[in-house]
């Protein structure tokens, strides 16, 4: 109907709900951020990463393949957490087909479902030493080894944002993934980023060396 | 006056100043040095400065009493920070130190004439002042006002630096660092538990820091065996301020390096409350003049700081804190001119001074010169913290002082000189004792006693022949109690009230036990049976800062949000959102959608995604109407009520698949909703299968809404929009300017023509930007919640919790024919059948115009009849662009809600005006042409 | 602050919870007497002592629990997910709300 028009428009970018000073580049139509840094403690931003939620009643079979209850665990490249009863998120870097595609989710006793939250969810990494300290100026659950060990996930109040949280170490450095529904995504980034300032938090990616504290900036 | 002299002495082995760093600071403008580990206070003293303060009430000058922190006479203003504990803060290069309550200066103060007016604050005065009658409480403040105690408030923007919080879990806490706290610590720490070391003061050791040789020695071991342990945090300068359910325990940290301070919010395994004791002050006349003073304040001013309290000294001792300080104040120089041993019998009669002590009066009159007074008569155990864990504390009349009773919790212990006496050796013992049974028990272990303390027998001593000082912080008499128990405050918490003793910044440490020892000669009874005040939380002062700290203050904005800001949006704060309420002129904003197009992030609005079999059943449980025959690529409107029948929510739903639907409700009802699905499904139907994904900011949601809207989203569509293929109430899903996976409905709560988009959120932005840029021949820009509420309001369709409030039911909202009462069961039918029989009764929401059509009424105004009799109110007013007059809704009694009724409404500067009734709740487009085009 | 013990995300503080009322209520959806409906909506049986309510964990596993608390002491002794048998095995027969 709009015939007479030359309508026009770019091609669609995707957008992190966190903003952070520094260059962006599109990278697979994400627009991300390039700082890195291996600082003595590291915050990313991750919410290109795919996320999706699965659901399962209690009598589905599709829960034989997934981790219990607050726990995580790598499928391949896919982490699959286990983030309530019933309820499991799995992140990675697929498409959010991909991800569900080896899950018999289809048929069987009960039901099953899956919504992709990918664009729902702000998620950050903030890897280091302190993150514990860092994370008890905002959390009220003990994050000692012996009650959320690598791959512990849970969900808490993290500076008065419900936030899902990831125990998952880098090369055997303490590190966490966060994730909180979107709209809070930069409220929280900018909370980690201030409680982080007393232990040298700096912004950015960590990258791969061989030790990666010694050689930090 | 004389100039000053310096009274610092040779080094002492314990102290703690550093004579290689001299500090620089002022005192009242004036220039003084001291040094590096000084307290303020010993600083002046060193410099020869005996006054510090003037008293709260009756501004008497005052000196130290006990040198700690709890000491009433040394609050001071530390630049622009007020009642800095002066015996306490150390100094720091540079600090500009003022005296309070003085002026105009500590030497001559002018509300010194207050001790001439004692009447008017006589004991019970605030007390009975407040009672009544009210409406003279404003002239009070202003007096009181004047006369009020503490240092002024920093200026506004003035700071002090960082205020953070922090959460922590060890398995026990130790709240004291004395001999005892930190064997505790220590031993708790062999057990291999995470330990946290409490200490009010700089450093750890209690009175082993200021002990003599024997003392210090301990003191150095216990160091070094805290240090081999990586399991002990120590905090120093910093305080437990409570004990809450749980052993949730609230540490204060004072001089964190990070940090100004810091609110440590600790769940605690085991506490072990290991405070030490409280010298007590003793109450005859003159027990205030500058030179009287503790024991313990004494020996600190010797060994910690190197002062010389005084040059001729007489002492009132009662114990071997008294008899030692004997011995080192004559080792310091200070000439002695008598000892009255307490245990005998005997005592003094009063202190004699103008604003300084000049001499004591002995109990047969002999006058003895003295500038130095020191009293040793007994000790307060500061039991705050057990008694927040529940304990009522027992008076033992032979040691003279309260113990923790049986009511102790075993999640809380105690050691050190609050259970019991003994040699250092012994206090060690007893805490190591304590801390390996604190460590067993926060691992699960069935508690098991440890053997107490031995008690001493000590006399009962709390104030002489003569009358004095009691309250030194509120400037409480002896005689006041007396009098509050004439007028028959004769109970411990009343007579505390009364007083206000307790009440000032020592808040009871000192003064609690004489008080009650005095309230209990006054009445005739003995101290057990009077009992005490109930120690509350904080044990010690909280700054606003901490308490504040870092603010947990989450905010949400959508994709667009940073777009608004750029374009000049004026914020417009919802709860937890901040979205754009307009961009300059939300009345050129409105008009632009009835004229030509506009787009207006809605991204707020709940949305939630219901997938599985049962989500049908789910829909019916909680909408008042019916869901059974929603067809795939329909939306729904529906309306939630709770079990009281009250609007509990509204918004549309859409069946996207067969067993797949998405629902909408209010921005500011979005989370209550979801909570309220999950209810039924988890509580009352756990066998239904439906799983509840909230997506709200999963998707970014526009509406786009005007004549030419189905001519812009056309434009960047795949989705066919021509009116037989999308009609009103439909759904669609598709792409939007190369975004795939959108969802689209047609609903029109502005009243036209419009599509309702949800994108991808990380695409927002993007379809905003491409809406805006290939539709500006069409006319299109942004309006926001301003503009959208003049909208809906000329449609006449009603806001939940606007236009409804917590008592609103169905029939009151006009929603009655969306409630369907033949279904089996949904939110709230029993009640909303019982309206429903009441019907014309109720109030019910209808449209008014006013009579002047340029007066708009301010929303909340009441509609009355006659002369009072209040009969509505309006829920939402505001002048149409469109209509060019003034428009409301209004909710009003039954009766008068048909039309043609006229009503008055009462406008705030108390006239009135006139309004009629309307026909319709839409002002514009009854019939629905624009909707439906 | 109180420390529920989630049988979920083990022990947390009470202000990620939002009480959800006292337990074993029954519902009766026909009943057309206001009375017995108004009873149900407002009146707590409010005991000094022990209790069985429903909490709801908010900033957790999103799950309605079951609990019993002391009103006096607020102690826990027991939380479990909704609906569950009480400690001694003995049923709720109302439904969990
Ligand atoms: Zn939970």
């Amino acid at each position: 109907m709009a015939n007479h028009h030359p309508i026009t428009w770019s091609d669609p970018v995707a957008r992190s709900p966190i903003s952070m000073p520094g260059t962006y580049v599109v990278v697979d139509g994400w627009e991300q951020c390039d700082l890195t840094s291996n600082a003595a403690m590291t915050l990313a931003d991750e919410s290109h990463r795919t996320k999706v939620v699965l659901r399962a009643t209690p009598n589905h079979s599709v829960r034989e393949w997934l981790p219990p209850l607050r726990s995580s665990r790598y499928s391949g490249e896919i982490l699959q957490v286990g983030s309530g009863p019933a309820e499991w998120y799995l992140i990675g870097a697929e498409p959010p087909e991909l991800m569900v595609e080896g899950l018999p989710i289809e048929g069987g006793e009960g039901f099953a479902s899956w919504v992709d939250v990918t664009h729902g969810r702000a998620l950050m990494r903030v890897t280091g030493v302190d993150t514990d300290s860092m994370l008890s100026k905002l959390c009220a659950v003990n994050l000692a080894e012996g009650t959320t060990p690598n791959s512990a996930a849970f969900r808490t109040s993290i500076a008065g944002v419900t936030t899902d949280v990831i125990r998952d170490d880098q090369d055997g450095l303490r590190s966490y993934l966060l994730h909180c529904e979107r709209s809070s995504g930069q409220y929280l980034f900018e909370a980690l980023l201030d409680a982080g300032t007393e232990f040298g938090c700096e912004l950015g990616r960590r990258v791969a060396t061989s030790s990666p504290v010694a050689d930090s900036n | 006056m004389s100039k000053p002299v310096s009274s610092r002495i040779n080094s002492q082995s314990g102290e703690v100043i550093d004579r290689t760093k001299p500090i620089n600071f002022t005192w009242n403008g004036q220039p003084l040095t001291a040094y590096e580990g000084d307290t303020i206070v010993s600083a002046l003293m060193a410099s020869g400065v005996q006054v510090i303060s003037r008293s709260f009430k009756y501004h008497r000058p005052r000196g130290v009493l006990s040198a700690s922190y709890v000491d009433p006479n040394c609050s001071v203003t530390v630049s622009d920070e007020p009642n800095v504990r002066g015996a306490h803060r150390r100094l720091r290069e540079g600090d500009d130190v003022r005296a309070q309550n003085a002026w105009p200066s500590l030497k001559l103060d002018v509300r010194a004439v207050n001790q001439l007016v004692g009447r008017f604050l006589g004991p019970g005065f605030y007390y009975k002042t407040f009672i009544k009658p009210q409406f003279l409480w404003p002239s009070y403040q202003k007096v009181l006002s004047r006369f009020a105690p503490g240092g002024s408030p920093p200026a506004p923007g003035g700071g002090h630096g960082n205020f953070d919080k922090r959460y922590t879990h060890p398995d026990v806490l130790v709240a004291g660092a004395g001999p005892a706290g930190i064997a505790a610590a220590i031993e708790a720490a062999r057990a291999g538990v995470k330990v946290m070391l409490v200490e009010e003061e700089y450093e750890i050791g209690g009175h082993l820091r200021y002990g003599g040789p024997e003392a210090l020695a301990a003191l150095a071991a216990l160091r070094a065996e805290v240090n081999s342990y990586h399991n002990i945090e120590v905090l120093t300068d910093s305080v437990v301020t409570g004990r809450y359910d749980d052993n949730w325990v609230a540490v204060v940290q004072r001089s964190g390096v990070w940090s100004h301070e810091r609110l440590i919010k600790a769940r605690v395994g085991t506490l072990v409350v290991a405070p030490g004791l409280i010298e007590r002050p003793y109450v005859f006349a003159g027990n205030d003049l500058p030179g009287v003073m503790l024991s313990t304040a004494a020996m600190r001013l010797l060994e910690l700081h190197a002062v010389r309290p005084g040059t001729r000294a007489v002492i009132l001792t009662a114990n071997t804190s008294g008899d030692e300080a004997v011995e080192r104040l004559r080792s310091a120089g200070v000439e002695i001119a008598l000892v009255i041993d307490a245990r005998t019998g005997v005592t003094l009669r009063r202190a004699i001074g103008r604003g300084r002590l000049k001499a004591v009066e002995c109990a047969d009159g002999t006058k003895i010169p003295a500038d130095l007074l020191i009293t040793a008569t007994g000790w307060t155990a500061p039991t705050s913290l057990l008694n927040m864990a529940g304990d009522r504390p027992i008076w033992d009349p032979v040691a003279a002082r309260f113990f923790p009773s049986e009511l102790i919790p075993p999640s809380v212990m105690a050691t050190g000189g609050i259970v019991g006496d003994g040699t250092i050796d012994q206090l060690i013992k007893h805490g190591r004792a304590v801390g390996a049974e604190a460590a067993a028990r926060a691992t699960g272990a069935t508690p098991t006693p440890v053997p107490p303390l031995t008690r001493e027998a000590h006399p009962a001593l709390f104030h002489g022949p003569t009358t004095g000082f009691l309250d030194f912080s509120e400037d409480v008499k002896s005689k006041d109690i007396m009098a509050a128990v004439k007028e028959g405050y004769d109970s411990a918490e009343l007579a505390k009230r009364f007083t206000t003793s307790g009440m000032g910044t020592s808040q009871g440490k000192l003064e609690n036990v004489n008080a009650m020892a005095i309230l209990a000669e006054a009445t005739g009874r003995d101290l057990e049976s009077t009992g005490t005040t109930i120690w509350r939380p904080p044990y010690a002062p909280i700054s606003l800062g901490a308490l504040a700290g870092r603010a947990f203050d989450p905010v949400r904005i959508s994709p667009m949000q940073p777009w608004h800001v750029e374009h000049g949006a004026v914020p417009l704060i919802a709860g937890q959102w901040i979205r754009p309420e307009h961009y300059g002129d939300p009345s050129a904003e409105a008009q632009n959608v009835r004229t030509h197009v506009g787009i207006i992030d809605v991204t707020p609005l709940g949305k939630i995604d219901l997938q599985g079999p049962d989500v049908v059943k789910l829909l019916n449980l909680v909408y008042t109407n019916n869901w059974d025959n929603l067809q795939i690529g329909s939306v729904r409107y529906g309306v939630m009520c709770a079990e009281d029948g009250v609007v509990m929510d509204d918004g549309v739903t859409a069946r996207l698949g067969t067993n797949h639907y998405l629902m909408t409700t209010t921005s500011s009802g979005a989370a209550t909703v979801w909570e309220t699905l999950e209810m039924w499904l988890q509580t009352s139907h756990p066998d239904w299968s439906v799983n509840v994904t909230p997506v709200t900011t999963a998707m970014a949601s526009i509406n786009i809404a005007g004549p030419n809207s189905r001519e812009l989203l056309g434009r960047l569509t795949d989705i066919d929009l021509s009116p037989e293929a999308f009609g009103y109430m439909k759904v669609r899903t598709g792409s939007i300017a190369g975004v795939p996976d959108c969802v689209v409905w047609r609903i029109g709560f502005t009243g036209e023509l419009s599509y309702e988009i949800h994108v991808p959120a990380s695409f927002g932005l993007h379809v905003w930007e491409t809406l805006l840029s290939v539709g500006a021949d069409l006319g299109v820009s942004p309006f926001g919640v301003e503009a959208q509420r003049i909208l809906r309001l000329e449609k006449g369709h009603l806001i939940v919790g606007q236009d409804t409030d917590g008592l609103t039911k169905a029939y009151e909202a006009g929603l009655g024919p969306l409630v369907k009462l033949g279904k089996d069961d949904f939110s709230g039918l029993p009640e909303l059948r019982w309206q429903e029989s009441l019907a014309g009764a109720h109030s019910q929401l209808v449209a008014i115009e006013t009579t002047d059509p340029q007066l708009v009424p301010p929303e909340a105004s009441q509609l009355v009849v006659g002369m009072a009799e209040i009969v509505g109110r309006i829920t939402s007013s505001r002048m149409s662009p469109t209509l060019k007059r003034s428009i409301a809704l209004a909710r009003v009694s039954g009766e008068l809600s048909v039309p043609g009724s006229r009503l008055t409404i009462v406008l705030p500067n108390g006239s009135r005006a006139e309004a009629v009734v309307r026909e319709n709740l839409s002002f514009i487009d009854p019939e629905g042409v624009r909707l439906h085009g | 602050m109180i420390l529920i013990d989630c049988p979920y995300c083990g022990p947390r503080n009470s202000t990620e919870f939002r009480h959800a009322g006292e337990a074993g209520k029954k519902r009766d959806v026909t009943t057309n007497d206001p009375a017995v409906w108004r009873r149900y909506l407002y009146q707590q049986d409010n005991p000094l002592g022990w209790v069985r309510e429903n909490w709801f964990h908010t900033a957790g596993c999103r799950q309605f629990l079951c609990a019993e608390r002391n009103t006096q002491t607020n102690e826990f002794r027991w939380v479990a997910p909704a609906g569950s048998p009480g400690p001694d095995g003995a049923s709720d027969n109302g439904s969990a709300r």
